[in-house]
């Protein structure tokens, strides 16, 4: 999903969006420079491994990727999508809506 | 001393011995493979850290499975059938259904792999050193299909007595129905799919009402959590935690912009 997402993050800018990744790497230090080098700008929490990331824990995540689309009032509007187009089929509705 | 009572010491001394060298054996058996594994993990990091672009750092695997594993898993073949039937067998039948020695799929299962959890449900059901084992061995059903796990802890449920182990297989159970939904060649079987998850979420709850304070109950909740908190039309609970660079990051802040909210890795 990388390169799709980071060219899709460069022609979202200036949108009310936010991309925000919830990386579960085992190994935090090479994480930084690999997210240097693959360009991921956007926002990222970093939890850990899936089975001490507490948040993919709570949110009962089981396949990687997982992706929930939010509206700008913090309801979900979409849940476990996991392939790119579907996510940004999604975010453009909501986009739209918004206008 | 007389020779009946040689025999006897001799007996008892060399059942012991045996049992000693049976567990060493393995543990060691398994120390040198637990090490090969590390040096496969340290080169695939070293490649990774060379060709970061190239997220498919192979650290020497031919066609799928690592040169390591395909060297050791005729050892721990032969340490099972060394001691079949014994209770010593079960840490190397463990061990052959979690570690497939071919690139399986439910649908193409690795033989060894499917063999072993036979043996497993066959003659060593009630062996209370199983019971940690039995999250791995629910997570084989990629390696050896759905049946035979389904088939494990449902004589588990029939066999066993104790609390963890029948709250544990009860919950793999449910594991099992969830995780169908979700399953290749499940694409368009709708009804089929919903149908399979309420009985997982039926499970979830027997688990959660007949075995209270258990490890399975424990780990039912996030599946309560998603089905009360995390769907379509609900407020997201908030999420929290550090960004790379050690500042805080809290879902909530971005209210009144579209989110995605993507759980992903490099690996």
């Amino acid at each position: 999903m990388l390169p799709e997402q980071r060219e899709w993050y460069g022609q979202m800018q200036g949108k009310p969006f936010v991309l925000l990744g919830i990386n579960s790497d085992e190994d935090r230090s090479v994480l930084k420079s690999r997210m240097e080098k693959h360009k991921v700008t956007w926002p990222n929490i970093v939890a850990g491994a899936p089975d001490v990331n507490p948040i993919s824990k709570q949110w009962n995540v089981r396949s990687w990727p997982t992706v929930y689309v939010l509206d700008h009032e913090g309801k979900i509007y979409k849940r476990a999508l996991e392939s790119h187009k579907d996510v940004a089929a999604a975010v453009h509705e909501l986009l739209a809506k918004m206008k | 001393m007389k020779p009946l009572q040689w025999i006897t010491v001799c007996l008892f001394a060399f059942g012991f011995a045996a049992t000693v060298r049976a567990d060493d054996e393995f543990d060691k058996l398994n120390a040198d493979f637990e090490a090969a594994r590390k040096a496969y993990r340290e080169k695939r990091m070293e490649e990774k850290l060379k060709d970061p672009e190239g997220l498919e750092a192979t650290g020497g695997a031919v066609s799928g499975v690592p040169a390591f594993l395909l060297e050791f898993h005729p050892k721990f073949k032969v340490y099972a059938a060394k001691h079949a039937d014994k209770p010593e067998a079960v840490s190397g039948l463990v061990w052959l259904v979690t570690h497939p020695a071919t690139q399986p799929s439910p649908d193409k299962p690795d033989p060894d792999a499917v063999e072993a959890i036979k043996m497993l449900t066959e003659k060593h059901i009630s062996d209370p050193s199983l019971v940690k084992d039995y999250k791995r061995i629910r997570g084989a059903e990629w390696f050896v299909g759905e049946k035979p796990v389904m088939d494990f802890f449902e004589r588990v449920s029939q066999a066993n007595k104790d609390k963890e182990a029948l709250a544990s297989a009860s919950f793999c159970i449910g594991l099992i129905h969830y995780d169908s939904a979700s399953m290749p060649g499940m694409e368009g079987k709708k009804e089929e799919a919903e149908s399979r998850r309420k009985l997982a979420l039926n499970m979830f709850r027997k688990v959660a009402r007949d075995y209270p304070g258990t490890e399975a109950a424990q780990n039912a909740e996030p599946f309560f959590f998603e089905l009360e908190k995390l769907q379509v039309g609900m407020t997201a609970p908030d999420i929290e935690g550090d960004g790379i660079d050690g500042k805080k990051i809290k879902l909530s802040q971005f209210r009144g912009k579209v989110v995605v909210v993507d759980f992903w890795g490099f690996w």
